[in-house]
């Protein structure tokens, strides 16, 4: 596949801060006063990557990894300790006027319109303030209203919509300026699965008419599956993974999930026997989470342990009443990332 | 000058929507204003009691001396009105909802400045424009055309200059975790700024000259008009002095903005 | 222990508290260059019984005591019901003003320590006031204390406003202008014309500030005239307090009466 150019370019950056140390008790808040002092922490330390353009990018990691701050280096924010950053082919931090005219940035929990006015006159003070012509305006309000129900919201003041069409108004006014690249924070935090679908599709739809590029930060398991065709994890400051979504899947292919549904009334007897499965098959994993359900998971990786022999153990020695085998989740892989399992 | 009627048409959209949205809460605007005028009141109230004791105070007048503090006020209109934001900023920055006013194609300082206008700033502007009427009409000053303008143009430095220096008080926000004492530091000199000049000894007459910039905000402008014939350059600095902490107050927000970045969020 | 986090709070902000103490002392430096011209023609000489150093003593510790009473209680209690937060304080089993109270005096205290004492020191020890020692300590404490009391009760009335509209700014500060001026905080009540004066001294706002503050600077002891005036403050100090109580209690039921 041809390289397309690079719209998002790090190159072993890294960002350093300064912390302060406070001390415990009434007399270390006394010895504060006095005197302080520091640690360093290392947020971003060396995450080098390349974006381009259309390209729509998950951006995971556990929280405290770095993940938002190397956003802030992206949007112009923050400058960094070293390396280079460079965004729409230019350095964020040099012209930040100019520079924001190519993006758009999206907040899952904070709006960006102004609160006590209607939504369209929050539409109408961004047209003004990014210089939008009359054509473009009309042209991307038609095409919003296409994918989302904008005219009934139109009226009402941002702080009167709900959690969901706020998200949607605030996501279709960081499109209005036409922007080539977009930074999504957590866009679907505490929404609806109905909201959710509308809110990927309307992001699916607009990238590939606009060819804009977009890079999600998200906990959501379902916007990666959704949207992101690329994931770039990040943990510790570092870039654990960064490649095709499909195939992190297949990083742990050989894995498999074995579904168990317990008799009725076992659920003790099925607590007790199941752990033995850790003993009786190397690497095996047991998840008990789902207990009120009646279902039991045993997950185990193919290269260390047979399916067959376990399915064999499990059927003969729990009291199983029906059974499913599925390939390892996302989200356990995820986990399983987030806990080292890269290494 | 493009860019300059930009940020006038801007402004004006921007205040008059958020104006629209406040006309609801007449209640509030009224007692807050009602508010403002006793303030004001107690200040007045105070001298003329004081006043009754004395023919003057320093060699000024009771009217002079409301001359003087009406020519603040009036300094000070711009700033209650457009600056009243700044009061937020430590909640901004200590929330992190500072954070969106890095992501528009406009001067931060003047998007974070549009989002409030203080209503019950509005009442100061009747309010200082008749007490100063009423002062410099007593006092018989001639309002000629050249006059007026020079008014305007002092008053405009003044404003610069008190305005600046809150601007300053607040960005420390972005730096230290309770700037509060720091703004209500300046804030309390607000109020010194309508004593004249001549009460303090050579050190502090420095110190409320040259430190912190006191005497520029009222004081040393209101003797071209007071005293013109024992007029000195102070009287004519405070333009040249607003713009000069203009600059530096706009190099804090900025370099507060570097040093900010979201941390702490 | 709610004084006692009050308490740590303040300790914790050096810049607060260094600010802080600017302040007083620039409020401080300037009163005493006011105060100064006022008497410049004759230092020594008393203008309407009060000499120099006298008013200027006064006006100082006028400023102080107005720092250290400055609890922003009125606002605590408007943001507790503005939240909801003040349903929760009805669960526990303090009374509520006991708990505001409380939580006051805890601000008090900590205002006491890092700018109530550092202010006295430069006051006494740079500005050299002079002060006569004497039965007007005790009973300036004591008019102090009961001063620091009534204020509460007017931060708390203020307060309960909040119960009826949320737009208690201009109640506050009119509240904070009309006590220091009529109390004789800004201008000490000796220089207010006569008439004017008397009624003043009839209100309870002469006693947060003028009683305390002439016993306080007094040149000669006069047990027997504080000793009627504290009684006064202490009558006024029960009928604000069951208007106080009256007040919430009314607002209260109210709200609960009308929802919300």
């Amino acid at each position: 596949m041809k390289k397309t150019e690079s719209l998002i370019k790090f190159e072993n950056v890294k960002k350093h801060f300064r912390v302060l140390n406070r001390r415990e008790g009434l007399g270390g808040a006394f010895l504060d006063l006095f005197s302080r002092n520091y640690r360093f922490v290392n947020a971003v330390d060396g995450i080098s990557l390349d974006i381009g353009r259309g390209e729509i990018v998950g951006f995971l990691g556990p929280n405290g990894a770095g993940k938002s701050t190397a956003i802030k280096m992206m949007t112009g924010v923050l400058h960094p300790t070293s390396g280079t950053v460079s965004v729409n082919g230019v350095n964020p931090l040099r012209d930040r006027v100019r520079f924001v005219r190519g993006i758009g940035v999206v907040f899952g929990q904070r709006t960006q319109l102004w609160w006590e006015l209607p939504v369209r006159e929050s539409f109408r003070l961004i047209k003004e303030i990014y210089g939008i012509s009359d054509e473009a305006y009309r042209r991307n309000l038609a095409q919003f209203e296409e994918l989302v129900n904008l005219k009934e919201l139109y009226p009402q003041q941002v702080r009167s919509l709900s959690l969901g069409q706020r998200m949607l108004c605030d996501i279709v006014a960081s499109f209005l300026h036409d922007p080539a690249i977009i930074f999504l924070d957590e866009p679907t935090i505490g929404l609806d699965v109905a909201v959710k679908s509308q809110i990927r599709t309307l992001l699916r739809s607009l990238n590939a008419e606009k060819k804009t590029t977009i890079l999600l930060t998200t906990h959501d398991i379902g916007d990666v599956e959704a949207l992101c065709r690329r994931i770039i994890m990040i943990d510790k400051g570092h870039v654990i993974y960064d490649g095709e979504t499909e195939r992190f899947n297949r990083l742990f292919g050989s894995y498999r999930t074995v579904r168990l549904l317990c008799r009725e009334g076992e659920g003790n007897a099925m607590a007790a026997l199941l752990p033995q499965a850790c003993a009786a098959f190397d690497g095996a994993k047991i998840d008990m989470s789902r207990a009120d359900t009646h279902w039991y998971d045993i997950t185990i990786d193919q290269d260390k342990a047979n399916l067959s022999e376990t399915l064999a153990w499990a059927l003969n020695t729990l009291p199983v009443k029906d059974v499913k085998i599925e390939e390892i989740s996302t989200e356990s892989v995820i986990e399983k990332v987030y806990s080292g399992a890269l290494k | 000058m493009k860019r300059i009627a930009f940020y006038f048409r801007l402004y004006i959209k921007l205040v008059t929507a958020y104006v629209k949205t406040r006309m609801q809460y007449r209640f509030d605007f009224f007692m807050s204003s009602v508010g403002m005028l006793i303030y004001y009141s107690a200040s007045i109230a105070s001298l003329w009691v004081l006043m009754t004791n004395m023919p003057s105070l320093a060699g000024w007048s009771f009217t002079e001396l409301i001359f003087i503090y009406s020519f603040s006020l009036m300094a000070q209109i711009p700033l209650q009105i457009c600056f009243e934001h700044i009061w937020s900023l430590r909640m901004h920055v200590r929330q992190g909802t500072f954070i969106k006013y890095y992501f528009r194609p406009i001067d931060s300082l003047f998007y974070y400045l549009s989002e409030l206008i203080d209503m019950k700033g509005l009442g100061q502007i009747p309010f200082s424009i008749a007490l100063f009427a009423w002062s410099s009409h007593a006092l018989g000053v001639a309002w000629t055309p050249a006059v007026i303008a020079l008014l305007i143009l002092l008053l405009f430095g003044s404003a610069a200059v008190i305005s600046s220096l809150m601007l300053i008080a607040a960005s420390t926000a972005f730096w230290v975790t309770d700037s509060f004492s720091v703004i209500s530091f300046v804030n309390g000199i607000r109020d010194h700024t309508r004593y004249p000049m001549d009460i303090y000894n050579t050190a502090f007459k420095f110190v409320f000259t040259w430190l912190i910039p006191m005497g520029f905000v009222a004081f040393y402008p209101a003797q071209f008009f007071l005293r013109p014939n024992a007029v000195d350059w102070t009287a004519f600095a405070s333009p040249v002095i607003g713009i000069a902490l203009f600059i530096v107050a706009r190099l804090v927000w900025k370099k507060g903005m570097e040093s900010w970045g979201g941390t702490g969020s | 222990m709610i004084v006692s986090n009050n308490l740590k709070s303040s300790l914790v902000y050096r810049f607060h508290v260094g600010f802080q103490i600017v302040a007083s002392m620039v409020t401080i430096v300037i009163q005493y260059f006011l105060w100064k011209s006022v008497f410049h023609a004759n230092p020594a000489a008393a203008i309407r019984g009060m000499t120099f150093s006298q008013t200027f003593l006064y006006v100082s510790l006028a400023t102080a005591i107005a720092v250290l009473m400055r609890t922003w209680t009125d606002w605590d209690i408007c943001n507790q019901i503005r939240s909801g937060d003040i349903v929760m304080s009805f669960f526990k089993p303090v009374d509520y003003m006991r708990y505001v109270f409380l939580n006051a005096v805890g601000t008090m205290a900590g205002s006491f320590v890092t700018i109530t004492i550092p202010s006295l020191v430069i006051l006494f020890g740079v500005f050299r006031a002079n002060l006569a020692i004497g039965w007007n300590i005790p009973f300036f404490v004591l008019t102090l204390a009961f001063s620091c009391a009534l204020s509460f009760l007017f931060d708390f009335i203020v307060g309960t406003t909040s119960f009826w509209t949320m737009s208690i700014w201009g109640i506050s500060v009119a509240k904070d202008f009309s006590i220091l001026f009529f109390s004789g905080a800004l201008v000490p009540l000796n220089f207010f014309p006569d008439a004017f004066a008397a009624v003043l001294r009839f209100l309870p706002f002469a006693y947060m500030y003028n009683l305390p503050l002439s016993i306080l600077t007094a040149n000669e002891a006069n047990p027997a005239l504080w000793a009627r005036g504290l009684l006064t403050q202490v009558a006024w100090l029960a009928v604000i307090y069951v208007i106080a109580r009256v007040y919430f209690k009314f607002s209260l039921k109210n709200l609960t009466v009308n929802g919300g």
